[in-house]
């Protein structure tokens, strides 16, 4: 397996994936800068108000992000036809936990990237509030898991369809169903994969109409997320193995 | 001859998936910013103006460049598979030939698409009971966003020809209307080519985002537009091409 690892990792040599992980980065940094200074410098609880927008912006950016991820990976063989080289020199299942991999190891960076920058932008604008390490330690772990969840269902797309214009509407239209699912009810954002980053914030807002003053305040994440994200990421994972090792090539 | 090439790329859209994408992804913040309008009918009292704001709201913001950019990069795809840009630069017609038949049959895309929008804009609208008639101004605002994805087209299309990668052109242009987002709010919208059809559709707001700036409205769409038709036209016949699989 370490070697199928490697085999996608010489893959990527010269295709500038790290400069697209930092293109991220950056535009979540001015996102997130704008977005949180936009509530005021000197509100107390501005490392709370980070925590309650990013995964609202993860809601947008990610499932597009995540599609692009899996496109690249899977485009290269699709491009280059090399399934039939491949297959005959490697079980199927040893490219598919290969690319698995390295596609999780890209979203664990940008997790834990994403916590980093806020930490630093606290840091750096000196914020009253002392780092509330255990809300950031689970940020950092919701967004990976959600997002290797979707990962593992883009991927089953980039490599059932040679056009990735298909891998790609999905990105765009998860952002989409994403964003707008989050003014549904809880219940039924259960069964929109792409509002779990929401379903995970820690943080709620309360907003008060007559003062229009906003207060935010810790609340738990129900297991019952934990279960159902759990659920779907073992679904996908399993049913993309099936399918990829049932290919016709 | 002109024509010939631009039959010939709309031939590669035929039967394609483009179609689907076409046709659903509109429905999307149709039926979304329709159920959003009818949660605030407390807030939104403009009629078909609230309407509009709430069907616009991400669609021009957030999705329509990306829209583009798929279109783009799916025109480019055959290019990049195989050898086929040696078939390309072998083609005995000029080059700018080949490359303005992609962009007419993209802006033809995104007029229909654009009236696409405008047909479930209306739809939804008299099904919730608003008047048979849209203001005039609505349709100079649809006008006007289709005027300005000219700029969108454009670098989408010199983005997908040097980019192997179907996916990065579309990350880019995502990474575009964020960026157009903030310089639009900060009133520097007219420096970002991709903050054109935000402009031009007047995206979630109520008084016009172009104003008094008509006149650099167009000018920052022709700009743009020729600047990186022209970049792509230059580097089609200076540069050499290199094929490969990846």
């Amino acid at each position: 397996m370490l070697n199928s690892l490697t085999l996608e990792c010489k893959k990527l040599k010269h295709k500038h994936f790290f400069l697209f992980l930092f293109a991220f980065f950056f535009l979540f940094t001015v996102w997130i800068q704008v977005t949180v200074f936009s509530s005021g410098k000197n509100i107390s609880d501005l490392y709370y108000i980070m925590l309650y927008t990013v995964p609202i912006l993860n809601t947008i950016l990610l499932p597009i992000f995540i599609a692009v991820v899996s496109s690249k990976l899977w485009d290269i063989e699709q491009k280059g036809h090399t399934y039939k080289l491949l297959l005959s020199l490697q079980p199927a299942k040893e490219l598919y936990i290969g690319k698995s991999f390295l596609g999780a190891f890209f979203l664990f960076l940008v997790s834990i990237g994403e916590s980093i920058i806020c930490i630093f932008l606290g840091k750096l604008f000196c914020f009253h509030q002392s780092i509330p390490i255990a809300l950031f330690l689970q940020l950092t772990f919701s967004t990976f898991f959600v997002s290797l969840m979707l990962y593992f269902m883009q991927q089953i797309l980039a490599f059932f369809f040679s056009n990735q214009a298909i891998t790609l509407a999905l990105g765009v239209l998860g952002s989409f169903v994403g964003l707008f699912s989050i003014f549904f009810a809880r219940n039924f954002q259960k069964f929109i994969l792409w509002t779990y980053y929401c379903l995970f914030d820690t943080i709620s807002m309360q907003w008060d109409p007559h003062t229009h003053i906003s207060t935010y305040s810790t609340e738990p994440i129900t297991p019952v997320t934990y279960i159902f994200t759990a659920l779907f990421l073992l679904i996908f994972y399993i049913l993309g193995q099936i399918l990829f090792e049932r290919k016709e090539i | 001859m002109f024509y010939t090439c631009y039959l010939a790329e709309k031939k590669k859209l035929k039967s394609s998936f483009l179609w689907i994408l076409f046709i659903f992804l509109p429905i999307l913040p149709a039926a979304f910013g329709t159920m959003n309008y009818l949660n605030n009918l407390s807030v939104l009292k403009d009629g078909w103006y609230s309407l509009w704001t709430q069907h616009t709201l991400f669609y021009a913001d957030f999705f329509f460049a990306p829209l583009i950019s798929i279109y783009a990069s799916f025109l480019f795809r055959f290019e990049h598979f195989d050898h086929n840009w040696n078939q390309f630069y072998t083609i005995p017609l000029p080059l700018s030939y080949l490359y303005l038949s992609k962009f007419f049959v993209l802006v033809k895309l995104c007029f229909f698409t654009q009236i696409w929008i405008f047909v479930l804009f209306y739809i939804s609208g008299v099904s919730i009971g608003l008047s048979f008639f849209v203001p005039l101004k609505l349709i100079l605002f649809l006008f006007m966003g289709f005027i300005g994805s000219f700029t969108t087209i454009s670098i989408q299309l010199f983005f997908s020809m040097r980019i192997k990668s179907f996916a990065i052109p579309v990350f880019l242009s995502f990474g575009g209307s964020i960026l157009a987002l903030y310089a639009t709010n900060s009133g520097n919208g007219f420096f970002i080519p991709y903050a054109y059809i935000m402009l031009g559709m007047n995206a979630n707001m109520s008084s016009s985002l172009i104003g008094s700036h008509t006149v650099m409205f167009f000018l920052g769409t022709i700009v743009f537009t020729l600047t990186f038709i022209f970049l792509a036209i230059f580097h089609l016949k200076t540069k050499d091409i290199v094929t490969s699989f990846s």
